[in-house]
């Protein structure tokens, strides 16, 4: 995480957390590291839908999930690359919105998520 | 209203609103970062061609971005997202092979290619030309497709060239020539942004065209009172925006777009003017009956009869029906599979154009019949590069002697060089195989051996005694590289340049970003190199793929597809153009037979469009009966089986498997049940289970989803380890050609 993104998140913080479904926001067990192995017949909601009810539900209410712009776009696979914790990078992010990466990157906010809830990722215009 | 529930409509709708928000874009164009280069391109995968640039550094690609200046908006699936990871897979060809034995070992080029050579000119010179056939694909390059296609069909002198377009969207073809003379959509992508009503017919289009589906979300949060109504038996993902799903019995579609056509007549909802001045009305092959004939035929599809025969509600008929006809509002249609993939499948498509002639309802912004395709150039380079064995490029046919001789000019090689006879069509031409009478067969992109139906038989084919196949693939093994005797490494998307032509007619050049990974070549090389060796060099001269396009315009000139003006050049600065494009100053067409856009219709036509492909200038509604599957359930084989795709994959899995962001996620096949059909044989979720056809039987985990119909399994199609195409019929529709993978009958037993 960027110096500018860290401090970004410790002034959104409350914003985005208040912002965010009530048991992702209560949640203070850190995510694991690791993803466990899957089998290839599951799909992330298989588990997700009941492991993570909240993350699960707001992504499937907003437009990435309308979308199906599954998790894998920002956690990875299950596998070493596996990022709990996603950065919103232009590697990822920037595939679709790289206009939005650009301008972002030119303010002290780093982070996408600063603004973009996670999971949500409600969106809003950049100026 | 649908199945679907209040909660979920909220849920989707707020959704909705939300996505529309986020398809703001930005205006100012992306900095790119300073340490990639970037170069257009466009997705690899399904037909909906999305523009995106391949950002690469020190020679590898690392990273995608979508092109915000094409239709796309910027936006790409999740599969386009990952394409990087896919050029430099672990199972990517590097070297050709040999077969040895039952091994096959690497071999050198000139071994290779040499054997390829002479086996091909053995079987030609001892059984002459049609022992030898060419297989390609709608992922082929528009200009390699027409170096086989020539090579064959001019130097070998056999029409036996076909290609997997024939297994997606040859009955899509044979609706569109039956119906309006001509081949292809004459709409566009952005008829969607205008469209009030969504008639979405056999289309999972939320997994299997994300980026249309976006678009059609978007202009239903944005229209007024936008309805989408969607014709599956399944409630897939895509009935999340759905304002009417109806689910029905499989294969007796045709008696609701029946009903359908019934209800716009009952209700006073057809444009008579539009009726008496573009339409004519036919039956089987002749545009010989009147409106009263149609008026009359119509009468026994009631809403009623059609939903006793279909399982559908009528009410729910009636309300499509009204939907699509009301007065001063446009309609579009689309479609995929579930309509082609019939034994029935041109009739099909036939009365889907039926709702749109009686209506009005084509030709203005918003109202089209759209196929949707799945192929990113089975349009560009198959359909319209005449590259099937009935058809010669851009609309000509084998079986017209003037096309022949047109071509035979172009071509410049003697007068009746072309076998005035067509070819064999892809079932045929494995069934050919199969009996010894094709006795060489060159595959290109494309992996038969998992996607024909009825799979086990024609991998048998593949390896009968006697028989020769080479297959050019950029990875190995796959379920056809495997039964090969030569397999030849070729070059992979961004390692090449060439033109795919997308669903809207949209022509788009790929310019090559990289090397070619190994000793991988071009497809043009490989087939130029194979034309020299069987001694016909001369028909293929060219030296780059920029040339291939010259020639290629020049064989357009003058057709309905008329793309002179898309110069190399001019595609290179573009994000795509539409035919016809007849002239370098031209912008292309939107909408073709249409007045004022369509170059092809004269600027004094009377009317606001000409249906042109046609001796008559009229388009045809055809009176097409209602006809049930080739294999319908019974007390033996009690429950539909029906295959499609998941968003996270892509046809036979070859290139998304090896994402590993993919590979571990939807990529194995299960068969999807219903919770009653699973209560019946005791199995949950995650439970073992056969399932069983008339033409093998294939163990997958049992799924039970909210969305199944009683009656109806469901498999994916893209594991190479659980072939749903085991279990497929090899029926084809007899106009079209193409099987009915969508529809047979199957048990399922615990395991």
């Amino acid at each position: 995480m960027t110096r500018w993104s860290a401090v970004a998140l410790r002034i959104l913080a409350p914003l985005v957390l208040a912002a965010a479904p009530p048991a992702l926001a209560a949640s203070k067990a850190p995510p694991p590291r690791a993803h466990p192995d899957v089998a290839g017949e599951q799909e992330c909601a298989t588990c997700h839908r009941g492991q993570t009810p909240a993350a699960f539900a707001a992504w499937e209410a907003s437009p990435h999930g309308l979308a199906l712009v599954k998790c894998v776009v920002c956690h990875g696979s299950t596998g070493k690359d596996f990022r709990a914790k996603p950065a919103a990078a232009p590697a990822t992010c920037g595939a679709c919105h790289a206009a939005q990466v650009e301008s972002v990157a030119k303010r002290p906010v780093k982070d996408c998520f600063a603004c973009h809830a996670p999971h949500s990722l409600s969106a809003h215009p950049h100026r | 209203m649908s199945p679907m529930n209040r909660r979920d409509f909220l849920k989707a709708s707020a959704a909705a609103s939300a996505l529309i928000a986020l398809g703001s874009k930005a205006q100012a164009a992306p900095a790119d970062p300073k340490d990639l280069t970037w170069t257009k391109s466009v997705c690899r995968y399904c037909g909906t061609g999305c523009g995106l640039y391949v950002g690469t550094r020190d020679g590898k690609v690392v990273s995608v971005k979508g092109d915000t200046e094409n239709h796309n908006a910027g936006f790409l699936c999740l599969k386009g997202f990952l394409l990087p990871e896919i050029m430099s897979a672990p199972d990517r060809l590097l070297h050709p092979l040999v077969r040895k034995g039952d091994k096959l070992v690497q071999a050198s080029w000139e071994e290779a290619m040499a054997l390829a050579a002479t086996r091909f000119r053995e079987a030609i010179e001892k059984h002459g030309p049609d022992a030898v056939g060419f297989y390609g694909s709608g992922q082929g390059l528009t200009e390699e497709t027409y170096a086989a296609n020539k090579l064959f069909k001019a130097g070998i002198r056999t029409n036996n060239v076909d290609g997997n377009p024939r297994l997606c969207m040859a009955s899509a073809v044979a609706g569109y020539v039956s119906t309006y003379g001509k081949d292809e959509p004459m709409g566009c992508y952005e008829d969607i942004d205008h469209a009030d009503v969504f008639l979405l017919v056999g289309t999972n289009t939320s997994e299997a065209h994300p980026i249309l589906f976006r678009r059609i979300v978007k202009r239903k949060q944005s229209g007024k009172d936008v309805k989408i109504v969607v014709l599956d038996p399944r409630r897939t993902a895509t009935s999340r925006v759905a304002d009417l799903h109806l689910s029905f019995t499989p294969g007796t579609d045709l008696a609701i777009l029946n009903a359908m056509a019934s209800v716009l007549f009952a209700e006073g909802l057809v444009d008579e003017a539009f009726v008496a001045r573009h339409l004519a009305f036919g039956e089987g092959a002749d545009a010989d009956k009147t409106l009263a004939d149609y008026r009359a035929f119509l009468a026994e599809y009631t809403p009623e009869r059609a939903a006793a025969l279909s399982g559908a509600r009528a009410e729910d008929i009636v309300t499509a029906a009204r939907w699509f006809g009301a007065k001063g509002r446009t309609a579009m249609s689309m479609w995929t599979m579930g309509l082609n993939q019939r034994t029935k499948g041109v009739w099909a498509n036939n009365l889907v154009h039926n709702l749109h002639l009686v209506t009005g309802k084509i030709g203005v912004p918003g109202s089209t019949p759209f196929s949707v395709t799945g192929q990113p150039n089975a349009c560009g380079g198959v359909r319209d590069g005449g590259a099937l064995s009935h058809t010669l490029p851009y609309g000509r046919l084998v079986a017209n002697e003037k096309h022949r001789a047109e071509m035979e000019q172009l071509w410049n090689v003697p007068a009746g060089t072309l076998a005035p006879k067509p070819g064999l069509a892809t079932m045929d031409m494995f069934r050919a195989l199969e009996d010894g009478k094709l006795k060489a067969l060159w595959i290109m992109c494309t992996n038969p051996a998992q996607s024909l139906p009825n799979a086990d038989r024609y991998r048998k084919a593949l390896r009968r005694e006697g028989a020769f196949v080479a297959v050019t693939e950029a990875f190995h093994p796959t379920r056809t590289s495997e039964l090969a005797d030569v397999v030849l490494p070729a070059a992979l998307w961004a390692e090449k340049e060439g033109v795919y032509g997308c669903g809207e007619r949209r022509y788009q050049l790929l310019e090559c970003a990289v090397k070619p990974s190994g000793e991988a070549r071009p497809d043009l090389e490989i087939l130029c190199d194979l034309g020299r060796r069987l001694g016909h060099g001369a028909l293929l001269p060219w030296k780059t793929p920029a040339e291939v396009w010259d020639e290629l315009r020049a064989v357009a000139k003058g057709t309905a597809y008329d793309f002179t003006g898309m110069t190399r050049e001019r595609l290179r600065t573009a994000h795509g153009l539409l035919w016809p494009l007849p002239a370098e100053g031209h912008p292309g067409t939107s909408r073709r037979y249409v007045k004022g856009e369509d170059p092809l219709v004269p600027a004094d036509a009377p009317d606001r469009v000409l249906f042109y492909g046609r001796p008559d200038k009229k388009a045809v509604v055809w009176l097409r009966p209602h006809k049930g599957p080739e294999e319908p359930v019974d007390a033996e084989y009690p429950l539909w089986l029906t295959t499609g795709r998941v968003i996270e994959h892509w046809h036979t899995g070859t290139m998304t498997r090896n994402c590993k962001e993919l590979r571990h996620a939807n990529s194995e096949s299960v068969a999807e049940l219903h919770a009653e059909d699973a209560a019946a044989i005791g199995v949950r979720t995650g439970d073992p289970v056969r399932v069983t056809s008339r033409r093998g039987s294939v163990v997958f985990k049992a799924r039970v989803v909210d969305g199944a119909r009683k009656g109806l399994v469901f498999v994916h199609m893209h594991d190479p380890d659980r072939m749903c195409n085991v279990l497929t019929i090899d029926a084809v529709d007899p106009v079209s050609r193409q099987p009915e993978f969508k529809i047979c009958a199957v048990k399922v037993a615990k395991a």
